[in-house]
């Protein structure tokens, strides 16, 4: 069965808020516990971030599977530095047993039309060295590293934000 | 009407993105971006925007209609009631609604202050007795909070809903009132809507929901 890929509803931000959190906690161990803490805040707060970004979801059989948030202006995300047009790809998601369908490329092409659409020159996400899976997605998708953006979460932490873009 | 800003109305009012990947009709109809919202929360600080709400909304949505809509509550022991109280829990579903409509507010920084329910397929069968002929638009549940009113919201909420109709090229736009209404009355007559009684939804005797509607072509 086929996933659809569509805007979150109200009724599913606690649902998504929670795959959201399942999906990335994999890297719980790669990461000190305070800094792994506040990740896993920020990924949980759905709320804060959808008056500014489009919360799409991959959905199958009622179920919600995969995540991701789509910035139409990356100035508002919680990420600050990018530029002036800059759409921004976030925390996308695919449930742990979903892996290996292409959901975290249907996602993020989603977002790319999206960008499209809009009429974003760039899109721009960050990811790590942790998500080499996602990393190797990006850079067949086209993403070239732009290390201008990249940022350190704790200056004390040996982890790094690296971004990617892919001008469209 | 001055102070009040549509979203970004240079913006393409279809949606966009994705009926390659499954998406019905409908979906694609109702899709709608985070961009008219991040301008009107970036970029209009201290302005009244009508603007498509967001998901995380539906709870202030739910308390602005069950505000806007106190003043018609029946006397206890009124025989309308229990009518009433039915009316009232539709009113506060609008989770149930989200699929099919578009949830426009009114907002002054994050202040919620009016609300119009636009329906671009007024004629799909989850609209119930509420539902139109097949090449309507719908409008229900305009409500503006009764500190927010004469400020002209009713009608901006009104317009958008209007422009988004013309937007999708439908042949008319149709909503149901009734005679305790009568600011919103007067406002859809003196914007052109025509009485539609043939539409009418009859309560009882003595109360009946008319319907009116408006060509736009």
């Amino acid at each position: 069965m086929k996933a659809e890929i569509r805007d979150a509803r109200p009724q599913d931000l606690d649902e998504t808020a929670r795959l959201m959190v399942e999906s990335y906690r994999q890297y719980s161990k790669d990461v000190p516990e305070h800094l792994w803490k506040d990740y896993e805040a920020e990924i949980a707060d759905v709320q804060r971030r959808v008056p500014f970004a489009d919360l799409i979801v991959a959905e199958r059989a009622g179920r919600i599977i995969g995540a991701v948030t789509f910035y139409p202006d990356a100035t508002l995300s919680e990420h600050e530095g990018w530029p002036e047009g800059f759409a921004e790809i976030r925390l996308l998601a695919v449930d742990p047993n979903a892996r290996g369908l292409g959901l975290g490329r249907m996602l993020t092409d989603e977002c790319i039309d999206r960008a499209r659409a809009n009429r974003n020159p760039t899109i721009g996400l960050h990811t790590s060295y942790l998500m080499e899976v996602a990393r190797e997605m990006y850079e067949r998708m086209g993403f070239v590293r732009c290390p201008e953006f990249d940022f350190q979460p704790d200056p004390d932490v040996d982890i790094f934000a690296i971004a990617y873009r892919l001008d469209l | 009407m001055s102070g009040v800003v549509h979203r970004a109305a240079s913006l393409p009012k279809k949606s966009r993105g994705s009926e390659l990947r499954g998406g019905s009709q409908n979906d694609s109809l109702l899709r709608f971006s985070a961009t008219s919202r991040v301008r009107a929360h970036g970029r209009l600080a201290n302005q009244i925007m009508i603007r498509d709400a967001h998901v995380g909304e539906v709870d202030a949505i739910v308390d602005l209609l069950l505000a806007s809509y106190a003043e018609y509550a029946p006397a206890p022991g009124d025989p309308i009631e229990l009518s009433w109280h039915a009316y009232r829990r539709e009113l506060a579903d609008v989770r149930g609604r989200w699929p099919i409509a578009q949830h426009l507010v009114a907002s002054e920084n994050a202040t919620l202050l009016g609300t119009a329910t636009f329906f671009p397929e007024a004629w799909l069968p989850q609209l119930g007795e509420d539902g139109w002929p097949e090449g309507y638009a719908g409008i229900r549940l305009l409500a503006v909070h009764p500190s927010a009113r004469g400020k002209g919201l009713g009608r901006a909420l009104t317009e958008e809903c209007i422009e988004r109709a013309r937007a999708l090229e439908r042949e008319w736009i149709g909503l149901h009132t009734t005679q305790l209404m009568k600011v919103a009355r007067g406002m859809y007559e003196r914007m052109g809507f025509e009485r539609f009684a043939e539409n009418d939804i009859p309560i009882r005797p003595d109360f009946t929901v008319v319907a009116y509607r408006l060509a736009l072509t």
